[in-house]
């Protein structure tokens, strides 16, 4: 088994989704890291200052990734603590409810 | 026996059961003349059909009478005699041919008896061939069975007046035979007695070439009959069944007759082979019959022919398990389900909680279009980014553990699932770049972070956050007094106050239309609402939700179910809010039993647009409540306290997400607090909260986090005090300030279930 495989396959044991079809749990992971994405964006964007959010609507407009990212890194302190606690504040809730989905049945 | 397993006997050991299976002979052997001479005539009369030929023919047989067996001692006798005199004849003739002899009178006189005595011995082997008579008689028959004009009658040679007795005689005499008496018809001739029998040897001759054709015809002879053709056929072997009158067989009936002919010597010996088994063959024959039949029948179960009980039986079996296998599966197909389900549930719950609080920033728009552009990734990129996403959110540091020990760390683990994404690696690159340039090396805890910048620097950088913008208009003017989010309190800012532009409110557990107008109201008009009296805020609060409710008239106002959106209409609560600034500022002067029900409104309509100032009327009305007679039965106070309980709940109790920190209302702090709590409170003290013990001005200007409950809780104040006038406007009773307040709900209840016993009771 590669990396790749035995990564994925923990992760899903640690998110309960070993009993399902590979198709559910793909789609389960996907959704997943969609809402993680959403929440570490409204995290960025609810820091970013007010005098900056005209300067990064240009910069959002104009796609030039690499000045947005140094954009936001001088703009909203502790930008990649935000993005880390936002990621865990999801899979922390994720998994929460799946337990106590557990455990009333 | 089932005769359709018949054709699955061994045809080997089995003996045939009907003309159809009748082997052919390996070699054939020809009918006697006599059987086919009879077939001959069946078919030529035509009196049985030709499909019961094969069946008609054994009885024909069987009853045919057989021609008794008789000594041929008199014709082999006449036979040799025959031979004889020819042979004498022959060398008498010869020797003279050659002039070894003259021809002498008396040789030419010995030559003439010796064919005198051939005829009669040839006319005495014919008749013996006619009649079957072989026996030797002593008076043998005065005439021929042929008949007289048949049979060539020797002739009486007179000599000298005397009777001379005829070579025959003397022929037959020499060979100790008794010539017959043959009556000639005198002067009629018909062949020399050496004539007939030259004919009856060529006769012979021909006969022995071809059975079946008739012999040479003789040269015509204008005075004679010919007889010998007569002779040949009368040689049958069953000369009762005369041929006479057949015409030639054609070629179809030759053809009929040969496939007769393989029937008849099959049954014959189909009997031949009865007859000859012992009883222990046929016992053998029997059983393997037997056998047969027994693994035609099985081999018919397999077909579903038939079902003997142990088929039958191995057959059920076989169903149930497939039936306990199929519900097996069925079973597992729920529970994989069942548990798809409660993940999507769980994954609707986080979406909602993100979009609640996008609404509440200002930023849905943006979140939307950052959801839009994740939905355009590839499934491939979704799954290994997601994956990446889940192990940088704290699983990484599980996963790291279940392997080996190298690879705990959550940057390894990235690193090794995300090595293949170009962007990835092009970031992780960047920051180890980095890390060399300013000169340092970096530790495991640098590596991880950079890991995780660079993942979510692979997604956010590379489009989700580029192009936000134009998918939301809010970005900028929406969000400009956005909330902090999450993380206010790491800096102690007090949450900044809200406005909306959005008018959309979405349910949560426990909201209710009140819950969520005012909480829309407080959004949209920030300070203009919240600096409103509880009455003032009380009386608006229930307008608009009763806007709403007409407008959305199959919402439950009670119970909302978790995400519901409700859109308020702006212009609308911009009028309201207005006209309820004008309106009496306190409970004294404002509330009168016309506008807020009782026993002249039980209805409790409101009548948010006065023109003109109600006259100040005490809200309430009475000191002490009147005796309910109602309470006093037990089992309409019970339902009453249950009442109380339910909407105790909706008030302050707590269900959790998907049950976590659950909280019955009764037990929550803002009701049973003895302090705080509203269960020891009067109605007086709720409705008109007195402000030396009521904390609720100094709640307003804290600068404290800390949460508040019941009487110091100005959002659960208000909530209790809009509950009691709901419950006033919906049971008509009114209220009376010394009264507990729960003794005020329970009275409340009693009368609305008295006037309505089958109804749904919610106050």
């Amino acid at each position: 088994m590669n990396n790749e495989q035995e990564i994925r396959n923990i992760l899903i044991k640690e998110l309960g989704l070993a009993d399902l079809p590979e198709e559910a749990q793909n789609e389960i992971v996907t959704k997943i890291g969609g809402i993680i994405l959403q929440s570490v964006t409204l995290g960025i964007l609810e820091k970013l200052p007010q005098d900056a959010r005209e300067e990064f609507e240009v910069l959002s407009k104009e796609g030039d990734n690499e000045r947005i990212q140094e954009f936001l890194e001088l703009n909203v302190p502790h930008l990649y603590d935000i993005m880390q606690e936002e990621t865990a504040r999801v899979v922390e809730s994720f998994r929460a409810a799946q337990n106590k989905d557990i455990k009333s049945e | 026996m089932n005769g359709n397993f018949e054709g699955l006997r061994r045809p080997a050991q089995a003996m045939p059961q009907n003309t159809d299976v009748v082997p052919p002979r390996p070699q054939e052997k020809p009918l006697t003349e006599g059987k086919r001479s009879a077939l001959h005539s069946i078919l030529k009369e035509g009196s049985v059909p030709l499909s019961q030929v094969e069946t008609t023919i054994p009885e024909f047989f069987k009853k045919a009478p057989e021609p008794s067996p008789q000594p041929k001692t008199k014709l082999i006798k006449v036979e040799k005699a025959e031979e004889e005199i020819v042979s004498r004849r022959t060398e008498l003739e010869e020797a003279i041919r050659i002039g070894a002899i003259q021809e002498t009178q008396g040789v030419r006189q010995e030559i003439s008896e010796l064919e005198k005595e051939e005829l009669s011995l040839a006319q005495e082997r014919a008749r013996i061939l006619a009649t079957g008579d072989d026996t030797e008689t002593e008076n043998p028959p005065v005439a021929s069975s042929l008949g007289e004009a048949d049979v060539p009658a020797p002739q009486e040679v007179e000599e000298e007046g005397k009777a001379i007795r005829s070579s025959y005689e003397t022929g037959l005499e020499r060979y100790g035979l008794t010539p017959e008496t043959q009556k000639t018809t005198k002067g009629n001739p018909l062949v020399s007695a050496y004539e007939a029998a030259i004919r009856r040897i060529d006769a012979e001759k021909a006969k022995k070439n071809d059975p079946m054709t008739e012999p040479p015809t003789e040269a015509p002879h204008p005075d004679k009959t010919p007889e010998l053709p007569k002779i040949i056929a009368v040689k049958n072997e069953d000369a009762t069944s005369s041929a006479e009158g057949m015409g030639e067989l054609t070629k179809e009936e030759e053809k009929t007759l040969e496939g007769i002919e393989r029937t008849i010597n099959g049954l014959e010996d189909k009997i031949a082979v009865e007859n000859e088994l012992s009883p222990a063959d046929q016992a053998e024959v029997t059983k393997i019959v037997e056998q047969t039949e027994k693994e035609a029948h099985e081999v018919a179960n397999n077909f579903g022919s038939g079902k003997p009980e142990e088929t039958l039986k191995q057959a059920q079996e076989n169903v149930m398990k497939l039936e306990r296998e199929l519900e097996q599966a069925e079973n597992t197909t729920d529970n994989i389900a069942e548990k798809i389900e409660e993940n999507e549930e769980i994954i609707k719950m986080l979406q909602k909680q993100v979009n609640v609080r996008a609404e509440k920033s200002g930023f849905i728009g943006a979140i939307r279009a950052t959801g839009e552009w994740w939905g355009k990734r590839s499934r491939g990129e979704k799954i290994s980014f997601s994956i990446g996403l889940l192990l940088a959110g704290g699983l990484g540091v599980l996963a790291g553990s279940a392997l080996v020990a190298g690879a705990a760390s959550t940057g390894a683990l990235i690193s090794r699932f995300l090595g293949g994404s170009a962007f990835f690696v092009a970031l992780e690159a960047r920051y180890a770049k980095k890390a060399e340039k300013e000169g340092r090396e970096r530790t495991m805890q640098q590596f991880d972070r950079d890991t995780l910048k660079a993942l979510l620097g692979a997604a956010l950088f590379t489009g989700a956050l580029s192009g936000i913008a134009s998918h939301a208009p809010d970005l900028i003017e929406g969000a400009k007094d956005t909330v902090t989010g999450f993380f206010d309190g790491a800096d102690g800012t007090p949450p900044a106050p809200t406005t909306s532009t959005s008018y959309l409110e979405t349910a949560q557990q426990g909201d209710s239309l009140w819950s969520l107008s005012e909480r829309q109201l407080q959004e949209t008009y920030g300070d203009k609402f919240t600096s409103l009296s509880p009455e003032q805020k009380t009386h608006l609060i229930d307008v608009i939700k009763d806007n709403v409710a007409e407008m959305r008239p199959n919402v439950d106002p009670n119970t909302l179910a978790i995400g519901e959106t409700i859109s308020f209409d702006k212009e609308y609560m911009d009028s309201q809010l207005e006209k309820a600034a004008h309106l009496p500022a306190s409970m004294e002067n404002f509330a009168t039993a016309e506008t807020y029900g009782g026993a002249d409104n039980p209805t409790g309509t409101v009548n948010p647009f006065p023109e003109v100032p109600l006259a100040p009327e005490p809200v309430v009305e009475l000191a002490t409540p009147p005796i309910d007679p109602s309470l006093a039965n037990p089992e309409i106070f019970g339902q009453a306290d249950e009442i109380m309980k339910s909407d105790m709940n909706k008030l302050f109790g707590t269900e959790g997400i998907f049950g976590i920190g659950a909280q019955n209302g009764m037990d929550a702090i803002s009701w049973k607090d003895p302090d705080v709590g509203f269960s020891g409170k009067t109605v007086g003290e709720i409705m008109t909260p007195n402000p030396s013990t009521n904390p609720f001005s100094g709640v307003l200007d804290t600068d404290s986090n800390m949460r508040k409950f019941g009487m110091e809780s100005p959002e659960d104040l208000r909530a209790m005090q809009g509950y009691l006038e709901e419950t006033m406007n919906r049971t008509g009773v009114p209220l009376a300030s010394n009264e507990n307040v729960q003794d005020y709900i329970r009275r409340a209840a009693a009368t609305l279930i008295s006037k309505n016993p089958l109804g749904q009771y919610t106050v």
